[in-house]
């Protein structure tokens, strides 16, 4: 084993309230100089624990690791002088702009004061964020956030990169560009990218993949030392097929609607030239959707695009600067408490009372919508075999693991039998089974005839909507059911691209035509 | 109905069942009390106190033995004039001084008034106020004591009206009580919504069919219950470890603590709607109650404040709280004398919280 990054048989426990969590369970890997490695897997599955150990920041319980020969307990300090480590929440100051971020990163790495100017040029040059040096870091997208927080990362130059997550929450353009830009560094300076991600499609940008799920590796070496098994029951199985094949041993068959959209359905959810301005800037102009009864409705756009307050403008979170929006023929400003009553929503970032237990944050939600004791009961009964929560009934809801947490917001959401759910990137860092069993369950809502109105990231989700509509600058610039979003996004005499291409030729033809 | 009382449940639970929460909720204001209780009363205790004896009799060391039968002073007895006395008080070897004049015992063998001195180091005026009522204290005694058919012969001022054994605790503590409450219940309020901002919980809540006045409505109630819970246990710190004798109507003092608690979480909850993170709450309560205690007669007189501060301080519930809790334990004060705290309270309390709740609105629809 020669590798600039060895592990050797980790173990990391961490205890849980009773419950002890093997975060990592024997983890061993060689990795070469000059990579870009991806490390893939779910949320949970122990990427954050992993990057930490080797970054020097945690001590494994068991096994030895090394990074650049530095032994990662014994010389940490060491590693972290040659390191860049980029954790999820970056640290990035909001009321900074950007050179002062930089510049206080560049002091508590002691670049000498003669350097600084041109290592921050060169860097917000590679970065493509030279236009707004003193642009406030909380003002930026959330794709120019990461590359700012990448580009205060590689301050000091380090010879070894790890990130955590760089890429979540993140857009598939905005993705691509960051890809991008660790694909070049790697080029000139032959340093090495330890990359860890939930999307498993970033394997395509990667050399090298790491699998992890559960604590453990499931798959490691080229990209196709995760599809590899599922080729034997398919042929060009996708990176997600592939996870599925080596975890559940098999590839579970496409979800289909079994009652399809009715083209005569009823419009739950209408919203009718929807602005929304803060101060001079508009961040929605005058949009307006139609969604039915039993319609999987997707929302998509790039970071920035008005998605989000699209979104929260018409579940009633943000209110409107002007237009209307109806829901179920309540107009959600003047009959908000009764509008509210048939809406179900599932937020991005776990937003249940942490420290309250499974049981009573059912019990809250179940009360909170008027729900009789009787019927209370009874729908939490059902609640609780339906998302499998009998063990956890009594957990703190804080310590639960993401996935269980991520069932039992689906749970709450869907106590009082709403008319409507709303999903704001609720699948995000669900791993493929996860994904699988989610949208088991909205298109069995949907079927039942449930509105469905969702946000994501994960462009394959694209296809199980019935109708899509992509946003840029506030307004919408696509809109139809997939087939007829991947047409709009072909160019003519092509032939069809895949939806996240379509996507990525819509949002960039808008782009350079303004 | 049940709604509503879900909602207060929820609120509970979140503040019982955060260790954190859980302990600013009662932790505080008991260790607060005891520790001022003890520690920061003006009570004295080994205090040098010089004597200038120039009568030199059977009867002026009779009153000398009296003031060192006291646990409050320490005599010193090698005063050799009053130049001497001055020096030694400038050089604050003594805090105090007793000169008893030459014509001491000739002046009570013929009934006539008699005249002693008592000088006190002036610059530390807490202090001196405090042994100039102890010493009075002794005088007046040593006057029932010995002379119990003529009365008083020695000069001495009027003893405290309320408080008789110049307990000092006995008028700091009720009024703590009032300054400690307000400080923990309101920030306990103004952090609730803060907390729901941060945790992402405020969006979830935000979607349920509650109205702004209900969920105002359930953080207040639950403010105001661990706000009880919380004075009730100082009340009995006060009443029965400090013994400090109250003199009122039990009934008045609930209904004060109801009113004052309402205050209290009237200003939290208007503090947290305006506060997206849990330190910009916390720094605006701090400016609140430090203001609040500092004028509110805790230390300093109202009376003593200039005209518009005492007018501006209307609005201060702390004010009020100390002065009628003060009212209610030493004088035995009615419901009439209490009845203007009640209705500025109460004032207070509906102010804010229906500014409050006006601010949250207006947030949900613009």
């Amino acid at each position: 084993m020669d590798g600039i990054i060895l592990c050797k048989d980790i173990k990391k426990d961490f205890n849980l309230g009773k419950e002890t969590v093997h975060a990592l369970n024997g983890i061993s890997l060689s990795i070469n100089k000059g990579r870009i490695v991806g490390l893939l897997g779910p949320d949970g599955a122990g990427k954050t624990t992993l990057l930490r150990i080797l970054a020097g920041l945690l001590i494994p319980d068991e096994g030895s690791a090394s990074v650049l020969g530095y032994d990662c307990v014994r010389n940490a300090e060491s590693i972290q002088s040659v390191i860049g480590y980029m954790p999820q929440k970056f640290g990035l100051y909001e009321n900074l702009t950007l050179h002062e971020n930089m510049k206080l990163y560049a002091e508590l790495h002691q670049i000498p004061l003669q350097n600084q100017k041109s290592r921050f040029d060169e860097l917000l040059e590679m970065m493509n964020l030279s236009r707004f040096p003193n642009r406030r870091a909380g003002k930026l997208s959330g794709g120019m956030k990461q590359k700012l927080a990448l580009a205060c990362a590689l301050i000091s130059d380090p010879d070894i990169l790890l990130l955590d997550e760089p890429t979540v929450g993140v857009d598939i353009i905005s993705r691509r560009e960051l890809f991008g830009i660790l694909r070049k560094i790697v080029d000139k300076r032959k340093s090495t990218v330890f990359v860890s991600t939930s999307y498993m499609d970033e394997a395509d940008y990667c050399d090298e993949i790491v699998v992890l799920y559960q604590g453990q590796i499931i798959a490691n070496g080229a990209k196709d030392s995760l599809i590899e098994k599922a080729k034997t029951v398919k042929s060009n199985p996708t990176l997600d097929e592939g996870f599925q094949m080596l975890i559940a041993g098999a590839i579970p068959l496409p979800l289909k609607r079994k009652v399809p959209l009715s083209p005569e359905a009823e419009v739950v959810v209408k919203a009718t030239n929807l602005v929304k301005r803060f101060g001079t800037f508009t961040a929605v102009d005058h949009t307006n959707f139609e969604v039915r009864r039993g319609e999987v409705f997707g929302l998509l756009g790039a970071n920035g695009a008005g998605k989000t307050t699209t979104f929260r403008m018409m579940c009633g979170l943000d209110a409107v600067t002007s237009g209307s929006v109806e829901i179920c023929g309540l107009n959600l400003h003047t009959a908000s408490g009764k509008a509210r009553q048939k809406i179900g929503f599932v937020a991005q970032k776990f937003s249940l009372y942490a420290d309250m237990t499974v049981k009573e944050n059912l019990e809250f939600f179940g009360a909170a919508y008027g729900l009789s004791r009787a019927k209370r009961k009874e729908r939490i009964h059902w609640a609780i075999h339906e998302f499998a929560l009998e063990n956890y009934q009594n957990a703190p809801t804080g310590d639960l693991p993401l996935g269980i947490k991520q069932r039992l917001s689906m749970a709450c959401a869907l106590l009082h039998e709403p008319e409507i759910l709303f999903l704001d990137e609720a699948t995000s860092g669900a791993d493929p089974l996860t994904r699988y069993d989610f949208w088991r369950r909205i298109l069995d809502l949907a079927d039942k005839g449930v509105a469905v109105i969702i946000t994501t990231h994960f462009m394959d989700e694209a296809d199980y909507c019935d109708h899509m509509v992509i946003m840029q600058d506030g307004k919408t610039v696509a809109s139809g059911s997939v087939t007829e979003i991947r047409r709009q996004g072909t160019p003519k005499g092509a032939p069809l691209n895949d939806i996240t291409e379509a996507f990525v030729h819509i949002i960039q033809k808008k782009e350079t035509a303004s | 109905m049940f709604r509503f009382l879900a909602l207060l449940k929820k609120e509970l639970l979140q503040i019982f069942k955060n260790p954190k929460t859980r302990f600013i909720a009662l932790a505080p204001p008991v260790v607060a009390l005891f520790l001022l209780g003890y520690a920061a009363t003006t009570d004295l205790k080994d205090v040098p106190f010089g004597i200038l004896d120039q009568s030199h009799s059977q009867e002026s060391r009779s009153l000398i033995d009296k003031f060192n039968a006291s646990p409050i002073f320490i005599l010193h007895h090698d005063i050799q004039n009053e130049t001497d006395m001055g020096n030694k008080l400038a050089r604050r070897e003594i805090k105090a001084a007793l000169v008893i004049p030459e014509s001491f015992s000739r002046d009570i063998a013929l009934s006539q008034p008699v005249n002693v001195q008592i000088i006190v180091d002036g610059r530390n005026t807490t202090s001196a106020g405090a042994i100039l009522n102890d010493s009075n204290a002794i005088i007046q005694s040593y006057n029932t004591q010995i002379y119990p058919q003529t009365g008083s012969k020695i000069q001495i001022s009027s003893r405290g009206w309320f408080n008789p054994a110049y307990n000092v605790k006995w008028f700091m503590l009720p009024a703590l009580l009032a300054m400690l409450s307000l400080m923990i219940v309101t920030l306990l309020v103004s952090l609730t919504f803060a907390k729901e901002r941060e945790g992402g919980t405020f969006d979830q809540l935000l979607l349920t069919p509650y109205s702004t006045g209900e969920l105002l409505a359930a953080k207040a109630l639950s403010g105001i219950i661990v706000g009880i819970i919380q004075v009730s246990l100082s009340l009995c710190f006060i009443l029965f470890w400090f013994q400090v004798p109250y003199q009122s109507n039990y009934a008045l003092l609930i209904l004060l603590i109801f009113f004052f608690l309402f205050a209290a979480v009237g200003i939290g909850l208007l503090i947290s709607v305006h506060c997206s993170t849990l330190q910009q709450a916390m720094i605006w309560v701090f400016l609140f109650a430090v203001i609040f205690a500092l004028l509110s007669g805790l230390a300093t007189p109202v009376e003593s404040m200039p005209d518009i501060m005492q007018k501006i301080m209307v609005i201060n519930p702390v004010r009020w709280g100390v002065a009628s809790l003060r009212r209610l334990f030493l004088e035995g004060a009615t419901f009439i004398d209490i009845l203007p705290t009640y209705l500025i309270l109460a004032g207070i309390g509906a102010g804010t919280f229906s500014i409050g709740c006006y601010s949250l609105v207006y947030q949900r629809t613009h």
